[in-house]
């Protein structure tokens, strides 16, 4: 069987603090409005009054997400160029000499992954830090995370130590591209597709 | 979204197919226009037309330079067929150009070639059409958006190709004038149809449907009404008693439709909201 490496996210301990997303942004190098990793900070419900009493309904958590390595890749699937590939150790990733820069993946990816490089002219996204992995080492943002809410490794390796699933709001229902994700759900956790959830960072994410 | 050069490419291209086609139905049913001399100003201008479309869509692009690259996906990228077919259709029609001013010998071959280039179009704008029905983005992934944008193709090239029926043919310019009341009719339908049933959609959808009659009111109506404001002026007697089917007549039929297009094409792409994140 082919390899396919995946994340695991533990949303029940994520403070939200986006280490990750720092740690992701330094070791790329990043340019300003490029996020490989991004935090949702997710939200429902509110304060309901009783009587005289004020009684907390607030519902919320937070979501680390990167890139998903699909096994169905849509953004590979679109890519008129095959600058979006995936790689035979299951990494999906962008060959920048051939990206013409059409944004098509990014419309197709319902994770909102591929990244438009305004600089470069062409898409980036996260390569699973592939140099720390051939040196052994795991992809920077697990190691920052201060609340061990990420780990990395081959799927079914994560499926057999954790369970968790891979549908949540604001998550698309996983059929479209079947990503390689494993989440533990937060006890607050909504249903894809929640009419009453909604992302409170929007414009930073 | 700042997408305006996709807007003008879509457009464009469908202006020129559009055109095209209806001209070569028309040339080869009716042969209205009296051999080449119509076409020896309508070939050049779709041929501008296509190739400032083609132009335009290295604008939408970060790497222009990599466009090279651009057919490799074939197999599975509509992006990829999009541009072969289009590409294909432009050199087609540049060839065709060039043959209808030779003194002799290229209408022999004119059937079958221009039967031949009207396909490569069609498949073109299907093509297209393709591109945006993601599964990943509910506004665009209907037949909707397939019917519009042929809807868009024979409306615009219909107008157009009326501007240039010799002055004789007065049946023929009655013909154009029925078929085009009937295709606006048709698409205000079909656009106020698709846009109610966003409603019944899911999250996105509802977000698509709260960008195109909320944020963008004002673009949203002044389409509708517009198109409304082409219907009555073909119905109404008053107006059809003050404007003949003349070129300027014509004229003015095709620059109201391309406004109305264009602003349902800057609609179209405003409401794209895709499941997920």
């Amino acid at each position: 069987m082919k390899k396919q490496y995946a994340f695991y996210i533990d949303t029940s301990r994520c403070s939200g603090c986006k280490t990750c997303q720092v740690a992701c942004k330094d070791k790329n190098n990043l340019d300003i409005g490029v996020l490989w990793r991004r935090v949702y900070e997710i939200e429902s419900g509110g304060w309901t009054k009783r009587g005289g009493a004020w009684f907390n309904g607030m519902k919320s958590y937070h979501l680390s997400l990167s890139f998903n390595h699909c096994e169905n890749p849509v953004c590979a699937e679109v890519c008129p160029t095959g600058a979006m590939h995936k790689t035979k150790i299951g990494i999906v990733t962008v060959d920048a000499r051939k990206c013409i820069g059409c944004k098509y993946c990014e419309w197709a990816c319902p994770y909102g992954a591929p990244q438009y490089d305004e600089g470069t002219g062409v898409m980036t996204k996260c390569d699973l830090c592939e140099d720390y992995l051939q040196d052994g080492k795991n992809p920077s943002c697990v190691d920052a995370c201060p609340m061990r809410v990420i780990d990395f490794g081959e799927l079914q390796v994560l499926r057999k130590k954790y369970s968790g699933q891979d549908e949540l709001y604001p998550l698309p229902e996983a059929h479209h591209t079947r990503p390689a994700i494993l989440i533990k759900p937060h006890k607050h956790v909504m249903k894809t597709g929640d009419t009453l959830a909604r992302i409170i960072n929007e414009e930073e994410v | 979204m700042h997408e305006w050069s996709l807007i003008v490419f879509t457009i464009l291209t469908q202006i020129a197919v559009g055109a095209f086609v209806v001209a070569t139905i028309a040339q080869l049913a009716k042969g209205i226009f009296h051999g080449e001399k119509v076409l020896h100003t309508l070939y050049p201008l779709l041929l501008l037309v296509a190739v400032a479309a083609l132009t335009t869509s290295f604008l939408h692009l970060g790497s222009p330079l990599n466009a090279w690259y651009a057919m490799n996906n074939f197999g599975s990228s509509w992006l990829s067929r999009e541009i072969l077919f289009v590409s294909l259709f432009t050199g087609g029609l540049a060839l065709l150009t060039v043959l209808t001013f030779r003194p002799a010998g290229w209408r022999r071959s004119y059937k079958l070639l221009a039967i031949a280039i009207s396909l490569l179009g069609v498949v073109a704008i299907f093509s297209m059409a393709k591109i945006y029905m993601l599964p990943t983005v509910p506004v665009w992934n209907s037949t909707f958006t397939l019917v519009q944008f042929f809807f868009t193709t024979i409306i615009l090239g219909g107008a157009l190709t009326a501007i240039f029926i010799p002055a004789v043919n007065k049946t023929e310019k009655a013909i154009f004038v029925n078929l085009l009341l009937v295709l606006v009719l048709a698409s205000i339908m079909v656009w106020v149809g698709n846009t109610l049933l966003l409603a019944e959609g899911g999250l996105s959808a509802t977000k698509s449907l709260q960008v195109l009659v909320a944020e963008n009111s004002v673009l949203f109506y002044g389409r509708i009404v517009l198109l409304a404001f082409v219907v009555m002026v073909i119905l109404l007697p008053w107006f059809r008693r003050k404007m003949p089917e003349t070129i300027s007549f014509f004229t003015m039929l095709f620059v109201m439709l391309l406004i109305a297009e264009v602003a349902g094409r800057y609609l179209f792409y405003a409401s794209y909201v895709r499941t997920g994140v």
